[in-house]
């Protein structure tokens, strides 16, 4: 009940100020009004009171005067009669006379008319006790004794007043004031709100402004002048809004800052983290909450999932109040570098920690590698040395051997004994064969341990040519072949070793006769000039026995000849092309061999006009002399190239090798595995860098060997590199390996594919954005060749949700297909900050109008046209924006695919 | 009649090319170290010395050197031999003095020419 009432008069309560104001003005005034009017009306009563008493006491005076003889006399008519008379004076309403015991002697009332008359038979009245003159107010009328003395008191007047007019008289000056009043309030109030109308409004006009600040700062409110109270209270204002304007700004520009300062720690690759002494997480960067979650670590399990040592630091830095720096730590099989720092004032302690397993078991490889090379080297200068005094020590009894038959052979042709002379020279042959076989295996292991001389000269090439052919024309015609010399024009003057040069050009001539019967050989020279200098490229051709694919592969191998009856049936030492391969990289060139097996064989010597320095050559091993000179590559990168070692694990002879030769010309260590198991042995043994894995393989397929690879932990870190024909490329990355490569394998694709490993970066990822089915495949066939990854997306969603998951290193975009709006998806694209520098490859149908073309400008990097060379363009434009190196293999590839789709 | 002294320390091949120079008409003689060498050349005078550059004694280069020191032996063409068959070792005998060198096993046609070449325009 109370709370009701409470609330109701809550709600009569005026709320306004103006109300509240005039209201209690109104009732100030009303108040003031009616007691003025009251009090005035009071006095006014009272004097017309005083007025009428006076009369009544003169009237009755007069009258006792008048009458005292009268009474004494009892001449009651004359009483009555005077009474009669005075009873007109105004106000009265009877008047008695009485004797001294009250007995009435005449007694006259006015009648309602006005008019006396005289009243009898009424009894005594009750008279005064003292005989002196009094009045009483008595039922509104004023009543007057007179004492009527005559020596004694005879008798006694009595007059009474009607107080009637009194009261008229106060009402009516009651009624008249208070309407005054009325006017008086009415008029002031009014007044009043004409006042405060200004006021009032300015104050809301205030409050107005005063709301706005909460939306916007610095704007400024009219000041009302019209009072001084106004005046300040708006400039206050104005100020106040200023002031904020201005805190605004500085509390953006902090915001700003902090923000660019939260970066820091927000995007860090580090795992950031401030502590308190319990090792409670007060601040996780994102990269650290991602590592944890990889650890599988919960953050509020911290403390149990630290390693003991780095809870001890944190404690002693906590302590000691000192930064604790690079601390290597292993936790969860992985090494950590840490620094602590704490920060005093809130006991915490600022902790970052970067994942350093790789790098340290990168160092640790290169380190290995480094020992197993240096021994490797020292072992192999101890076979050098081993076979350089063996040689000597088998030379001289051979010496006697071939000299004493060569003798014996001329005697016994002198004495004509034909027989023996037949058999000294058969001893004599098998001894000059076991020379041979002797001088070249020095040779070689002179040019394996680096200690193969070169003598550099210039020589003129024809001349040297020509020295050739005089001493090749002998075998040549053993055989019945006929012998062909093409020279081109201005072949001139090459420096380089001539006798190694002859010793190469003798031994591919050689070869060409031993292999080609009653056939054609011809030694072409020319001069080439190329990108990176002059050349001087022979090509020995024949068309005699040819050797097949298997062959080639191991050709350059030394014993590598077709297989053992070759030797027999050919004789030879089995070393000549395996010398000859390295003299020419000693030389700065190479070979390439080219056959059909009873078709024909091609050797051609690639030679640089100018071979370097000697005295540079021999201060390097010489295989890598050739290779520094071929590739131009820096000295560090061919060192840490030259320092990872490859496994190859493929049964197949001939791919392995393959892959061997392309990356030991590289620069790396290769090893070759011909099975699975074989394949996991090595890997065990050697920890090399990379592990290459063919899919299809007998007995255990790469499949199995990923398994087991993975499931060791010892070589699960090794990064694998699968090669397969089929298309099972998801397959390989979920039973972890690295990366997939396409057989027939890109020689660039998988070079760049085993510096991807070595420096633990992802594989390309390349979105392409085509709702074209048959583009589409061919698109991702070209660019897997090339060794990237593909993923493919036939519309915008598909898109945006492929760049959500994992955004890719490019993105190759078809500008206009029915399913797509190319235009509209790269301002999407470029909208969004964390694709905004993912380089865009746009291709186009149609030619593009300008206002097409200068809304590409600037966000796509490079438009393509449909048709033609498409996709040789394309690879071109990736592999240029990706960095990667073309090469005209691939080029040609690419076009094959190119024209294989558009057909 | 060509006289050919011819130093080599290995019984052997003494023995064969001594032989061997014989049957092409040479008059040889012969000596198992360079101190021997260099008392037999001043002795003999031969047209030509066939120098094995491994001796005891003193070795190969250093009685060469000796033998193109001395006056009356300075212009005896001496022709160095070696099994040691690097580029090194033939302008190591050079450097020694040789005038002409050759590899061991002795392909004695080439040798034949070298010693032909020598003897008919001498250094």
């Amino acid at each position: 009940m109370a709370s009701i009432a409470t609330h109701t008069a809550e709600r009569l309560r005026p709320h306004r100020l103006s109300v509240r104001l005039v209201l209690m003005f109104a009732l100030l005034m009303a108040g003031a009004m009616l007691l003025f009017t009251m009090r005035t009306a009071k006095t006014e009563a009272d004097r017309a009171a005083a007025t009428m008493a006076q009369q009544a006491q003169a009237l009755a005076s007069n009258l006792a005067a008048t009458a005292a003889d009268q009474i004494l006399a009892r001449d009651y008519t004359a009483i009555e009669l005077l009474l009669l008379r005075s009873a007109q004076f105004p106000g009265v309403r009877h008047i008695e006379v009485c004797d001294a015991k009250g007995h009435l002697l005449a007694d006259v009332v006015r009648k309602p008319d006005g008019a006396p008359a005289a009243r009898y038979g009424r009894p005594p009245l009750t008279t005064p006790t003292q005989p002196v003159a009094a009045s009483a107010t008595l039922n509104g009328q004023l009543v007057e004794w007179q004492p009527v003395f005559l020596g004694n008191l005879i008798g006694w007047v009595r007059v009474a007043f009607s107080q009637a007019q009194i009261m008229d008289l106060q009402t009516r000056m009651f009624r008249d004031n208070a309407l005054y009043g009325i006017a008086v309030i009415a008029l002031s109030l009014l007044l009043l709100l004409l006042f405060l109308r200004r006021p009032i409004r300015s104050i809301a006009r205030y409050t107005a402004f005063a709301d706005s600040l909460q939306e916007s700062w610095g704007s400024q409110v009219e000041v009302d002048a019209s009072s001084r109270e106004l005046e300040k209270m708006g400039h206050a204002l104005n100020r106040a809004s200023l002031s904020l304007q201005e805190q605004d700004a500085v509390i953006s520009q902090a915001i700003g800052e902090l923000q660019r300062l939260a970066e820091f720690p927000e995007k860090s690759p580090y795992l950031i983290l401030s502590v308190d002494g319990q090792c409670r997480i007060e601040y996780i960067n994102p990269r650290g909450t991602e590592m944890l979650r990889e650890l599988g670590v919960a953050q509020q399990d911290l403390k149990d999932a630290l390693p003991a040592n780095v809870q001890e630091l944190i404690a002693t830095c906590l302590e000691t109040h000192e930064t604790t720096q690079n601390v290597e730590v292993s936790w969860n099989d992985r090494i950590w570098l840490w620094t602590f720092a704490p920060v005093r004032r809130l006991q915490i302690v600022h902790c970052y920690a970067l994942d350093i397993t790789r790098r340290k078991r990168a160092e640790h490889a290169a380190q290995a590698a480094l020992v197993d090379k240096l021994s490797a080297d020292k072992a192999n200068r101890a076979k050098s040395q081993f076979l350089a005094n063996m040689s000597h020590e088998l030379r001289t009894p051979l010496n006697a051997i071939i000299g004493y038959s060569e003798m014996l052979a001329e005697e016994a042709n002198d004495s004509g004994a034909v027989q023996t002379a037949s058999d000294l020279e058969k001893i004599r042959s098998a001894g000059r064969h076991l020379l041979s076989l002797i001088s070249e295996i020095l040779d070689l292991s002179k040019i394996e341990a680096g200690r193969m001389p070169l003598h550099l000269e210039d020589s003129d090439v024809a001349a040297l040519i020509e020295d050739v052919m005089v001493t090749a024309a002998p075998l040549a015609t053993k055989n019945g072949n006929v012998v062909s010399i093409t020279c081109g024009e201005h072949l001139g003057v090459m420096y380089t070793d001539t006798t190694k040069v002859r010793q190469v050009l003798l031994n591919l001539l050689s070869n060409a006769c031993k292999f080609t019967e009653g056939g054609q050989i011809s030694l072409t020279v020319g001069r080439e000039n190329r990108g990176d200098g002059e050349w001087i490229v022979f090509e020995v051709l024949d068309n005699g026995i040819g050797m097949s694919p298997d062959q080639l592969a191991r050709l350059f191998e030394p014993f590598a000849q077709g297989d053992t009856s070759t030797t027999r049936k050919y004789g030879g030492t089995g070393l000549g092309l395996a010398i000859s391969r390295r003299f020419c990289e000693l030389l700065g060139g190479h070979i390439d061999v080219d056959s059909r097996p009873r078709e024909y064989t091609r050797f051609t010597v690639h030679l640089p006009a100018r071979a370097a320095a000697a005295s540079e050559k021999l201060t390097l091993p010489s295989d890598e002399t050739a290779r520094q000179k071929r590739f131009g590559a820096d000295p560090t990168t061919e060192r840490r190239n030259r320092l990872a070692n490859v496994l190859v694990i493929d049964d197949d002879d001939a791919v392995r090798d393959l892959l061997g030769h392309h990356l030991s010309e590289e620069g790396f260590v290769v090893h070759g595995a011909a099975s699975g198991a074989d394949g996991l042995q090595q890997a065990r043994v050697l920890r090399p860098d990379v592990i290459i894995l063919d899919v299809i393989m007998p007995q255990m397929d790469g499949w199995a060997v990923l398994r087991a690879l993975k499931a060791n932990p010892e070589l699960a870190t090794l990064p694998v590199v699968m090669l397969s024909v089929l298309g099972d490329e998801e397959l390989a990355y979920a039973l972890g390996a690295q990366d997939y490569l396409l057989k027939p394998v890109d020689r660039d694709a998988l070079t760049r594919s085993v510096k991807r490993q070595l420096r633990g970066l992802p594989r390309e990822s390349i979105l392409v954005i085509e709702d074209d089915r048959d583009i589409h495949a061919a698109l991702a066939k070209a660019l897997q060749t090339r060794g990237y990854r593909v993923v493919c997306a036939d519309g915008a969603h598909a898109a945006v949700e492929q760049l959500r998951k994992q955004p890719p290193c490019l993105i190759v975009l078809d500008l206009v297909t029915p399913s797509i709006d190319g235009f509209e998806f790269i301002s999407m694209l470029r909208a969004q900050e964390t694709f905004h520098s993912i380089p865009v490859v746009a291709l186009t149908a149609t030619e593009l109008n300008e206002e097409q073309r200068a809304q590409l400008r600037g966000v796509v990097q490079r438009v393509v046209r449909k048709g033609g060379h498409v996709f040789e363009s394309l690879l071109i434009e990736v592999d240029a924006l990706l960095g990667a190196r073309p090469t005209a293999d691939q080029q040609s590839a690419a076009q094959q695919v190119g024209q294989a789709a558009n057909a | 009649m060509l006289r050919v002294l011819l130093v080599e320390d290995n019984e052997l091949n003494r023995d064969m090319l001594l032989r061997r120079l014989q049957r092409r008409g040479c008059e040889v003689a012969t000596a198992v170290d360079g101190v021997e060498a260099f008392a037999k050349a001043c002795a003999t005078r031969p047209d030509i010395v066939l120098m094995d550059m491994s001796l005891p004694i003193e070795d190969g280069w250093q009685a060469t050197r000796r033998l193109k020191s001395a006056d009356e032996t300075r212009h005896i063409p001496v022709i160095g031999l070696s099994a040691h068959a690097m580029a090194e070792d033939r302008q190591k005998a050079l450097d020694a003095g040789c005038d002409d060198y050759d590899t061991k096993p002795v392909d004695l046609a080439r040798l034949w020419a070298k010693i032909q070449t020598l003897v008919e325009s001498p250094p």
